[in-house]
């Protein structure tokens, strides 16, 4: 270690070269910054615990506030009068009735309730779709958005049509002609088609050129639905289109061609704008709302860690 | 007083030798509260994270959460009248141990016991202790608006719940023993306690560093109690490493006159991790090494030109440091002021006992054969590995409790 002896020197020269080399004062401030930066990582400030009551609350349940705002809605809506009016004994009472619903929320959020209970997973998953849509529910559509809602989903408003409609084949190659060609099959077609449009009976045409009834339609009268479930998506397609008495050109199936006769129709309706407007305003706002939660649940899945199991999809 | 005995500095190597990661604070710790009304007793059970985990061998939540309900279901029980008292299914199909949800960093269970009457209650708490023998569970018993902290420790798994009288708080000696093994079975401490013996010249620098510690001690119970500030649990402790190895730096300053090599090295080598630190953005460990480095720095200079007692300075930091710890480990518990500053003051008690068991040991076996020692020991060399030993091993320990 160097010696440390402070020369003698003149003592101007002592006063201008002074150096407090073994100054405690340094090293003491070193030694509380150090201290201090350190303590700062080491400890931080405890939770404070509130004792009084903040303002704007009316009771803290476990370090929970419960608002005054709160107390007057509920209180409000509890006795159907305004808080004004409400008794200090009503008074008391809600606010004991909103003590003990914090109790219960908080035991349920320490029994872990939305993991365990499919009920309040549903209450849950249903507020969160609720809030996300309410910003875009509050806001009231005008005419031209209904309208152009209306326009573009014109289906839902319009109400299903019904017919009767006979459905008669003729089987190509069929036990009477084995050597019957595509285009020989579609000449009789043809045929027959010109002379049901002619006004021969039915019964004559089918005997002459060999055509039989379906069995597709044997309900009579009923619905586009049903009908387009028997006759199939080509013979519906063509039925859809004809109206009552009308005689179908030839239609090829998979089993021969077909002859269809149209003999009651009533054509689907759609309901005008006017007539349809509730109705549209509904549906207008549950698909935003649908929209809304499929976006909120859209960006939760952006930020979500989903890990399947081997084998497993979504 | 400037010769080292050999058998501290054996301790010392076998420190070494033992060197694994102490869980930062005391982490080897569960908290029950057994709420009695009538005949049914509500046990509600906290484990720390690494404990539940350690327990129940698995690292996924779910797993640990079922495993869990199960074992303590088979290591919690109630008696009443020498009877036993039936778990009972709190709904929901959950079973008999309803998981709760009590926040990061611990797992929570509650279990309802309905027993056959309310005299001669006893209650049985088994968790833990058999595999590992060191753990402490901090109960707190509740009965008819009165409420006692109790213990329950390997060897005193049960507790008689009196009839008609209030349930008694565990006495003040049942925390002075928990301070006692809490710094007889710290490695860290002991070795700081060891290594404090080598700066000891004078008969009186031993009553300074004792008085020391302890004023270190009386600071934290003061400061603790109010719980304005509560420390984070592994900084804390890497801080202690900290202390052990600057416990080098100043041995080797004062002792081994190299002052350049420990007066820049110790505080170069803090900045060099508190830059490592910032980097990956560990911000509170770069803030903690930054101070300490400034610490390290300032108390070396101040130790080179004031060697009489600046070292003092290490005893009272760490007597400060380690009076947190029962604080820290009891922060799960709600407990008034009074309640934790007796149970603070019996722990701290224990701890000083030990410290100056650990201290006075070491002393009075010097002083016993100093003579010979005197002629037959190589003082340089004997400093140096004591230095090295407490340098290696308090930077192992600030290094691995830092990131723990």
């Amino acid at each position: 270690m160097a010696t440390r002896d402070i020369h003698v020197q003149p003592r101007l020269a002592r006063v201008f070269s002074y150096r407090p080399q073994r100054s405690a004062l340094l090293p003491s401030i070193g030694i509380a910054v150090g201290l201090l930066a350190a303590g700062l990582g080491v400890f931080h400030r405890a939770p404070p615990e509130r004792n009084r009551v903040p303002p704007g609350y009316v009771a803290l349940v476990n370090q929970k506030g419960i608002l005054l705002s709160d107390l007057m809605s509920q209180s409000m809506t509890e006795l159907g009068k305004p808080f004004s009016e409400v008794t200090p004994e009503e008074r008391a009472r809600v606010l004991r009735e909103m003590i003990d619903e914090e109790l219960l929320v908080q035991r349920a959020v320490v029994l872990d309730l939305p993991e365990t209970t499919t009920e309040v997973r549903e209450a849950m998953t249903g507020g969160v779709n609720a809030q996300v849509a309410a910003p875009l529910l509050a806001e009231q559509p005008t005419d031209e958005q209904l309208r152009a809602y209306y326009d573009a989903h014109r289906s839902k408003y319009t109400a299903d049509g019904s017919m009767s409609v006979r459905d008669l084949v003729l089987h190509i190659g069929g036990y009477e002609n084995a050597d019957q060609s595509m285009a020989q099959a579609n000449i009789d077609a043809t045929e027959a088609v010109y002379q049901l449009r002619a006004g021969t009976a039915i019964d004559y045409v089918m005997e002459h050129f060999g055509l039989a009834d379906s069995g597709r339609t044997k309900n009579g009268n009923e619905p586009d639905f049903a009908a387009k479930l028997h006759l199939g998506d080509t013979l519906y397609a063509a039925a859809s289109k004809m109206a009552e008495g009308e005689v179908s050109d030839p239609v090829s199936d998979t089993d021969g061609l077909h002859v269809l006769i149209m003999e009651r129709r009533r054509p689907p309706s759609t309901a005008d704008f006017a007539s349809a407007r509730a109705a549209v305003y509904a549906d207008y706002r549950e698909d935003i709302g649908k929209a809304a939660q499929r976006e909120n649940v859209r960006i939760l899945r952006s930020q979500a860690q989903i890990i399947l199991a081997p084998g497993e999809s979504e | 007083m400037s010769r080292i005995p050999l058998a501290l500095l054996c301790l010392l190597l076998a420190c070494a030798a033992n060197a694994a990661p102490r869980p930062a604070g005391s982490t080897d710790v569960s908290y029950s509260v057994w709420t009695i009304s009538g005949s049914s007793v509500l046990v509600k059970f906290l484990l720390p994270t690494p404990v539940a985990q350690s327990l129940s061998g698995a690292d996924v939540p779910v797993l640990t959460t079922r495993k869990l309900g199960d074992y303590l279901l088979q290591h919690l029980a109630v008696q009443a009248g020498g009877r036993n008292c039936p778990a009972v299914d709190q709904g929901y199909d959950l079973g008999k141990a309803d998981p709760l949800a009590v926040g990061e960093g611990l797992y929570g269970f509650e279990i309802l016991f309905r027993c056959p009457g309310t005299a001669r209650l006893r209650l049985h708490n088994h968790a833990v202790f058999s595999r590992s023998p060191g753990h402490i569970d901090f109960a707190r018993v509740e009965k008819k608006g009165h409420s006692a902290e109790q213990l329950f420790t390997a060897g005193r798994e049960e507790l008689a719940v009196p009839d008609s009288a209030a349930m008694p708080a565990a006495g003040v000696g049942s925390y002075v023993r928990l301070g006692a093994v809490h710094l007889a079975v710290g490695l860290d401490r002991l070795c700081f306690l060891l290594g404090l013996l080598l700066l000891i010249r004078r008969k009186e620098d031993a009553a300074y560093a004792f008085a020391a510690l302890v004023a270190g001690y009386v600071l934290s119970m003061a400061v603790s109690a109010p719980g304005w500030i509560v420390p984070r649990a592994s900084l804390l402790e890497a801080f202690v490493g900290l202390m052990v190895a600057l416990l080098a730096a100043l041995i080797t300053l004062r002792e081994l006159r190299q002052p350049r090599v420990s007066a820049l090295g110790c505080p170069a080598l803090l900045a060099a991790l508190a830059l490592a630190a910032a980097f990956i953005h560990a911000h509170l460990a770069a803030l903690v090494l930054f101070g300490g480095a400034v610490f390290a720095g300032s108390l070396l200079k101040a130790a080179d030109w004031f060697p009489a007692r600046t070292w003092l300075v290490t005893a009272v930091l760490v007597g400060f440091l380690d009076g947190f710890v029962l604080p820290s480990a009891l922060a799960p518990l709600p407990l008034s002021v009074s309640s934790q500053l007796w149970m603070t003051a019996g722990f701290d008690a224990g701890a000083v006992l030990v410290a100056a068991l650990a201290m006075g040991a070491p002393l009075g076996v010097y002083l016993l054969v100093r003579r010979r020692l005197q002629a037959a020991t190589p003082r340089a060399l004997l400093n140096e590995l004591a230095a090295a030993c407490l340098g290696g091993l308090g930077t192992f320990w600030l290094v691995s409790r830092l990131y723990a």
